[in-house]
C-alpha cells in the first residue's frame, strides 16, 4: 500500500503563498500528474511530498502513515530531478548504487540490483561511463535507474523530460509509463506540458496560482472542463472561448440561441476546434491562416475582431481570404459565466 | 604581401606582452643563473668564472639547510591546516544562515590586510607579558613567555599567523567551488539518506578536488614567497630559527652583498618550485580529471 494523501496543504514564504489549501489523493499504483503553468506551485507540492520542503500547514500521508514531519529519507520515496542530479565524478554504476551504499547494502546484492536496474532502462553497456559522456536521454535513464534501484514504491518526478528533444521525449514518455505499470509504482509527475499529462496520467491535477482548479482523468478534463482555464489549458489548439458580446448571436442556430436564454448568466461560450465545421449558414468568418498537419488541418478564422480555430479532418480545399460560415452542434458548446466558471444546463 | 602585413600586425599585438615577459621574467632569471656562475666583483678583484662553486657552497652551508628545513616545516604546518580551515569556513558560509554576509567578510578580512599589517597585529598578540596571548594565559595563572624570542616557539608562532592570514583567502576559492555544485545533488543524496558527513566526503570533497589542486599549489608557492612578516616580527631570528629561504636570499644579497651566492640560492629555489608545481599537476591531475 503506497497511496498518497495530501490534506489542506499550504506553503508560504513571507507573504508569497505558493500553495494554498491543496487536497488530493493519489491511489496506490497509479500515475498522477500535477499540471499547471510556470510558477503555480507544482514543484513546491512535489517537494513537500518528498520531504525536501517543509509544509506551512496541512498533512501528507503516504501508505496510510502521516509523514508530514518525517525525514525525507524515511518516507519511502524516490525522486527524479529535472536536471537529473547525477554525481558528475561517479560512474553510471556508482551513481545508481549511491543510495544502496549509504544504506549499507552488501556489495554482492548491490551489484545484482544495479545490473537489474540498468537492464530495465537499457543502460547495461554504459555502466562504467561518467555522466559527462552520456547523451541527455541516457542521463535521464541513469536518473530513472537510480530511482528504480531504491525499490521505493513511490516515485516523484519533477519535469523529468523537459531537457530532451521532442522525439526523445515521446519515447521516454512511453517508457516511463510502461515502467510505472511493470513495477507497480505510485508516481507523482510534475509537468507544464499538457500533452505529457494527457498521454501518461491516470489522474490529472490542474493547478493555477497554488490552487487546484480541477482534477480527474484526462478524458474527463478534456470533455468536462469546469472553467475557462481548464478548457483552454488542455487541448491543442486550445478551446475557442468567445465572449457573447463579440458574437452576432442572431446568426447562430435557434437551438443555440435557446441555450443562451435558458442559462441567462452566460457571458462566454467555448467550443473545441474539432467541433466547429464550415457550413452554408451560421457565424460569418474570414479565413486568415491555414496549417496543414497531414491528417488534419487547422484553420485560423476571424469573426469581427475575434480569432478562433477550426479543425477539420483531411485537407479541405479552403484557402486564406475566403469568407465562409461556421456552425456547431449545441451539445458541443460549453457556457461560462463572468467568473469564467462553467455553467451546467 | 597581404600575409606579411598580417604577420606584422600579429607581432605588434604580441610585442607588449612579450617585452614585459622577457624584461621582467625571463631576462632576470637567466641573468641570475649567469650571476651564480661567476664570483662577486669587487674593487680589487674582477668577477671571474667559477662554474658551480656557488652551488657546492650551498650544499655545505649549514644556515642554508636550516632555512630549508624551516621552510619545509612552515609548508607542512600551514598547508593542510589552512586548507582544512578554508573548507570548513566555506561550508559554513555557503549555508543560508543569518549574518552570512558579515561572516564571509570577517573570514576574508585577514586576506585583505597587507602582510606587514598582519605582522604588526600579531606582534602585539605575541609580545611577552603585555601581549594578548600572555594576558589571556595570565588569567589562568601561566607565566609570560617570549613567543618570538624562543627558538622552540618562534616557528609555530609564525605558522599560526600564516594560517590565520591564508585560510580566508583559500576559503574564497572553496566557496566559489561549492557554489558550482548544484543544490539538487545534495537533495538527491539527502533522499537516499546520506548524512551531512557522507555527502561531504563522497560528493562535495571529490567535486572540489580541482579547487584543492589549485589551492595546494598556491599554498605551497606562498609558503616560499611570503616573508614580509619576518621583517617586522623576527628578522629570521633568534639564531635563524624562523629564517626562510627567501629571507635568507634577501639577507645574502642585500646585507652580506654576496650576489653570486644569492643567485645560486635563487636558482635552487626556482628549480625546486618549478619541479614541485609540475609534479603536483601531474600527480593530482590523474585523480581530478573527470569533467
Ligand atoms: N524558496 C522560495 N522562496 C520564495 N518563493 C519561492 C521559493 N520557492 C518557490 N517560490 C515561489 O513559489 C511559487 C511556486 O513555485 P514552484 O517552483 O512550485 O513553481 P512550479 O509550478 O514548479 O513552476 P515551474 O513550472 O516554473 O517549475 C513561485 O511563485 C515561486 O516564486
Ligand atoms: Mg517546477
Amino acid at each position: 500500500m503506497s497511496s498518497i494523501e495530501v490534506r489542506n496543504l499550504c506553503r508560504s514564504w513571507g507573504d508569497v503563498n505558493a500553495v494554498k489549501n491543496v487536497s488530493f489523493t493519489v491511489p496506490d499504483k497509479s500515475f498522477t500528474v500535477l499540471l499547471g503553468p510556470s510558477g503555480c506551485g507544482k514543484s513546491t507540492i512535489l517537494r513537500m511530498i518528498s520531504g525536501l520542503e517543509q509544509v506551512t500547514s496541512g498533512n501528507i500521508m503516504i501508505g496510510g502513515q502521516d509523514v508530514t514531519n518525517t525525514e525525507a529519507s524515511k518516507r519511502g520515496v524516490s525522486m527524479v530531478f529535472q536536471s537529473y542530479a547525477l554525481f558528475p565524478h561517479l560512474t553510471v554504476s556508482e551513481n545508481i548504487q549511491f543510495g544502496l551504499k549509504v544504506r549499507k547494502v552488501p556489495a554482492k546484492e548491490r551489484q545484482e540490483r544495479v545490473l537489474d536496474a540498468a537492464n530495465v532502462v537499457g543502460l547495461s553497456e554504459l555502466l562504467e561511463r561518467r555522466p559527462a559522456n552520456l547523451s541527455g536521454g541516457q542521463r535521464q535513464r541513469v536518473a530513472l535507474a537510480r530511482s528504480i534501484v531504491s525499490e521505493q514504491t513511490v516515485c516523484l518526478m519533477d519535469e523529468p523530460l523537459s531537457n530532451l528533444d521532442s522525439k526523445l521525449r515521446a519515447e521516454m514518455r512511453d517508457e516511463i509509463r510502461s515502467l510505472q505499470q511493470r513495477l507497480n509504482l505510485t508516481v507523482v509527475y510534475v509537468t507544464h506540458d499538457q500533452v505529457e499529462a494527457m498521454s501518461m496520467a491516470d489522474q490529472i491535477i490542474l493547478l493555477k496560482f497554488g490552487q487546484i482548479i480541477q482534477q480527474g482523468a484526462p478524458a474527463e478534463l478534456y470533455t468536462q472542463p469546469n472553467s475557462v482555464f481548464s478548457a483552454q489549458f488542455i487541448g491543442v489548439p486550445p478551446m475557442n472561448v468567445l465572449a457573447l458580446e463579440q458574437l452576432q448571436t442572431d446568426m447562430l442556430s435557434e437551438n443555440t440561441q435557446a441555450v443562451f436564454s435558458s442559462t441567462a448568466n452566460t457571458t462566454s461560450i467555448g467550443i473545441r476546434p474539432e467541433h466547429i465545421s464550415f457550413a452554408e449558414q451560421g457565424l460569418p468568418v474570414e479565413v486568415f491562416g491555414v496549417d496543414y498537419f497531414g491528417g488534419e488541418t487547422v484553420f485560423r478564422v476571424k469573426h469581427g475582431q475575434k480569432d478562433f480555430f477550426v479543425r477539420e479532418p483531411g485537407q479541405p480545399k479552403i484557402s486564406t481570404g475566403e469568407k465562409l460560415h461556421v456552425n456547431w452542434n449545441t451539445e458541443d458548446m460549453y457556457c461560462f459565466d463572468k467568473e469564467e466558471k462553467r455553467l451546467y444546463s | 604581401m597581404k600575409n606579411s602585413a598580417k604577420n606584422i600586425h600579429g607581432w605588434l599585438l604580441f610585442a607588449p606582452a612579450a617585452i614585459l615577459l622577457v624584461a621582467f621574467t625571463h631576462y632576470p632569471t637567466i641573468a641570475t643563473f649567469i650571476n651564480s656562475l661567476f664570483s662577486n666583483q669587487s674593487v680589487i678583484r674582477p668577477s671571474r668564472f667559477t662554474g658551480i662553486d656557488s652551488y657546492y657552497m650551498l650544499f655545505e652551508d649549514p644556515v642554508f639547510w636550516k632555512v630549508f628545513v624551516n621552510n619545509m616545516w612552515l609548508a607542512l604546518g600551514t598547508i593542510p591546516t589552512s586548507i582544512g580551515l578554508a573548507i570548513l569556513m566555506a561550508l559554513i558560509v555557503n549555508k543560508a544562515i543569518p549574518g552570512r554576509g558579515f561572516l564571509r567578510m570577517s573570514y576574508f578580512t585577514p586576506t585583505m590586510l597587507p602582510m606587514i599589517a598582519v605582522a604588526n597585529i600579531w606582534l602585539f598578540f605575541y609580545a611577552p607579558d603585555i601581549g594578548l596571548i600572555d594576558k589571556v594565559l595570565g588569567i589562568f595563572g601561566f607565566d609570560g613567555h617570549n613567543w618570538l624570542g624562543d627558538p622552540d616557539t618562534v616557528l609555530p608562532a609564525i605558522i599560526i599567523m600564516t594560517v590565520w592570514k591564508e585560510a580566508g583567502f583559500f576559503m574564497i576559492f572553496y566557496l566559489a567551488g561549492l557554489q558550482t555544485i548544484s543544490p539538487e545533488l545534495e537533495e538527491a543524496a539527502q533522499l537516499e539518506g546520506s548524512s551531512r558527513w557522507n555527502y561531504f566526503w563522497r560528493i562535495q570533497f571529490p567535486l572540489l578536488l580541482p579547487t584543492t589542486l589549485f589551492v595546494l599549489i598556491n599554498a605551497f608557492l606562498n609558503s616560499f614567497k611570503l616573508v614580509d612578516h619576518l621583517f617586522v616580527l623576527t628578522k629570521g631570528g633568534p639564531d635563524n630559527a624562523s629564517n626562510l629561504i627567501l629571507y635568507y636570499i634577501y639577507e645574502t644579497a642585500f646585507s652580506f652583498l654576496d650576489i653570486s651566492y644569492a643567485s645560486a640560492l635563487t636558482v635552487f629555489m626556482l628549480a625546486m618550485l618549478a619541479v614541485t608545481a609540475l609534479a603536483q599537476f601531474f600527480f593530482v591531475e590523474k585523480r581530478v580529471h573527470y569533467r
